[in-house]
């Protein structure tokens, strides 16, 4: 049996307590316990604060949220918790992490709680104050870095699966080849690549093997352009070729000698032998047409090459 | 033998009679805290299993087609956890039943700070309320944000995941927690793990 001796030896140690700081706010928020942690941090002395209300001292606690605490503390006689990541501190205490020069307040993790009398029935609200600050810190840090690794991809140039360009570069790309096109009078095709029938590959063969395809194709249809020919995986297995500095004719001939590259073998992937072949519709630069219409003029002859059969180019016909 | 023979459907009216009559105390104490009328009733104490959940998932009180889903355990003589369901067009009303600031509706720390709130009060209240009628001792752990502002249709996936536990079946409280002059309905799922579902038959036998 404790008895009442100990228990203030008890409330002596708790108010010696200099890593966590104990408070005991009666249920019209008159500070009724103020431990040494809290004395440290706030330099606020016991003898100063007890019995005075808790928000004289702290004006930018919100008076209303905190009653209603209290109240459900006293009501329902649970047990309640708020957290850094939400709420970064319930009474504004200066940071003593000396390391971190941009924080200047202790983050704190807080747990609140009933107190009870002899009989049991719950009379105050006691709250500990964690001091979380190192750890909502190193959180944040992480938080940034993420952020940035995250911005890192956003300005990226490559696929990752392919090793192509990726389609945020294809369109700068466009921009800068067609405005140096057009200075010079150069002519410049643009085509859009897609495997045909894809989607049964996948289903077939399972996703493994569609990349492989995916990475074949995009080897082939490489080794077949020029240094300063840009081929973009647009998406999904569609490919988005530039092909600067060249005619109509030109453009035909490089984009024939790209089906036919895909076509004359099947792709191995896992010991199989897959048969593969593309549809490429082609457009061309010209001086009244803007390039969001040059690319969805591409995109029409894709179709056409798709309807009119697969493994076929088909050209934008102007109207 | 299979944990559904555990309980006759004597004991299963037994327990939800006893629910009924502790969420009534929990609802008297939940309108203090919060100042409006809190309507709590359990219409439903089921041992289910994968079909079950499933036809309990495409009936949620929150006709919002955002959801939150605020998680939390309790450990004691009874063990288990408690699912919270609140949709996410009601920021505005716990703004008001929390006393925060109107401004806090809309800002995301203190939304999830919100749903720890109610979905804490709720669930101490409730397992209050059952422990006190079935004389047994439970406390209740912190609360956890199992979905922030998703769409409802992870209502579904979030039930299929709790089911990988020892077993398929278990013992599921459907709690309704109402606050009508606001227009606030919620729903609580309450599940015992079935190393507790002993203990329970225990209590209840004591009772009976």
């Amino acid at each position: 049996m404790v008895n009442e001796e100990q228990f203030t030896e008890f409330s002596k140690l708790l108010q010696e307590l200099s890593s966590i700081g104990f408070i005991i706010l009666d249920r019209r928020m008159n500070v009724i316990f103020w431990n040494r942690f809290m004395e440290l941090h706030s330099h606020i002395k016991s003898e100063e604060i007890l019995s005075r209300k808790l928000t004289s001292f702290f004006p930018d606690v919100n008076e209303a949220w905190l009653n209603k605490k209290i109240r459900s503390t006293l009501v329902l006689n649970n047990q309640a918790v708020t957290s850094w990541e939400h709420r970064p501190y319930l009474l504004k205490l200066p940071s003593t992490q000396y390391s971190i020069d941009d924080v200047d307040f202790m983050y704190q993790n807080c747990s609140y709680f009933p107190v009870k009398d002899s009989d049991n029935s719950t009379i105050a609200v006691g709250i500990a104050i964690y001091d979380v600050t190192e750890i909502a810190v190193s959180q944040k840090l992480l938080e940034n870095v993420t952020e940035q690794a995250l911005d890192l991809q956003e300005i990226s140039t490559h696929d990752h699966l392919t090793g192509l360009f990726n389609r945020k570069f294809f369109l700068d790309q466009l921009v800068q080849d067609a405005s140096r096109c057009r200075r010079l009078n150069w002519g410049l095709g643009i085509a859009m690549i897609d495997a045909d029938h894809f989607k049964s590959i996948n289903d077939t063969y399972g996703h493994q093997t569609g990349d492989d395809v995916l990475k074949e194709l995009a080897e082939r249809l490489q080794a077949t352009l020029r240094t300063f020919d840009s081929l973009c995986r647009y998406g999904g297995e569609e490919f988005a070729l530039i092909l600067p500095n060249t005619t109509e004719q030109q453009t035909r001939q490089v984009c024939e000698r790209l089906r036919e590259c895909v076509d004359k073998a099947p792709i191995i992937s896992a010991g199989r032998e897959i048969p593969v072949t593309v549809s490429i519709g082609i457009s061309f630069l010209s001086r009244n047409k803007s390039l969001e219409e040059i690319i969805s003029e591409a995109d029409a002859a894709l179709y056409l090459a798709k309807h009119n059969g697969r493994n076929r180019v088909e050209q934008h016909q102007a109207e | 033998m299979t944990t559904q023979q555990e309980f006759t459907d004597y004991q299963i009216d037994a327990l939800k009679e006893l629910a009924n009559i502790g969420m009534g105390r929990a609802g008297a104490k939940l309108s203090q805290v919060f100042e409006h009328r809190v309507t709590l009733n359990v219409p439903n104490v089921a041992m289910v299993d994968e079909d079950k959940f499933n036809s309990l998932a495409l009936k949620f009180e929150t006709g919002s087609p955002i959801v939150n889903i605020i998680q939390q355990s309790f450990i004691g003589e009874i063990e288990g956890r408690s699912a919270f369901i609140i949709g996410g067009h009601n920021f505005a009303d716990l703004v008001n039943i929390l006393g925060y600031e109107e401004y806090d509706a809309i800002d995301e720390g203190h939304q999830k700070e919100m749903l720890m709130d109610i979905s804490n009060a709720v669930n101490s209240a409730c397992l209050s309320g059952l422990a006190e009628q079935l004389e047994l001792d439970i406390e209740l752990t912190n609360p956890s944000i199992a979905a922030f502002n998703t769409p409802n249709s992870a209502l579904k996936d979030f039930f299929f995941k709790q089911k990988h536990q020892e077993t398929h079946q278990t013992l599921l409280f459907e709690i309704k927690f109402f606050i009508k002059d606001i227009n606030l309905y919620c729903d609580n799922i309450i599940s015992l793990k079935i190393s507790s579902l002993e203990n329970l038959r225990n209590a209840l036998e004591r009772l009976l």
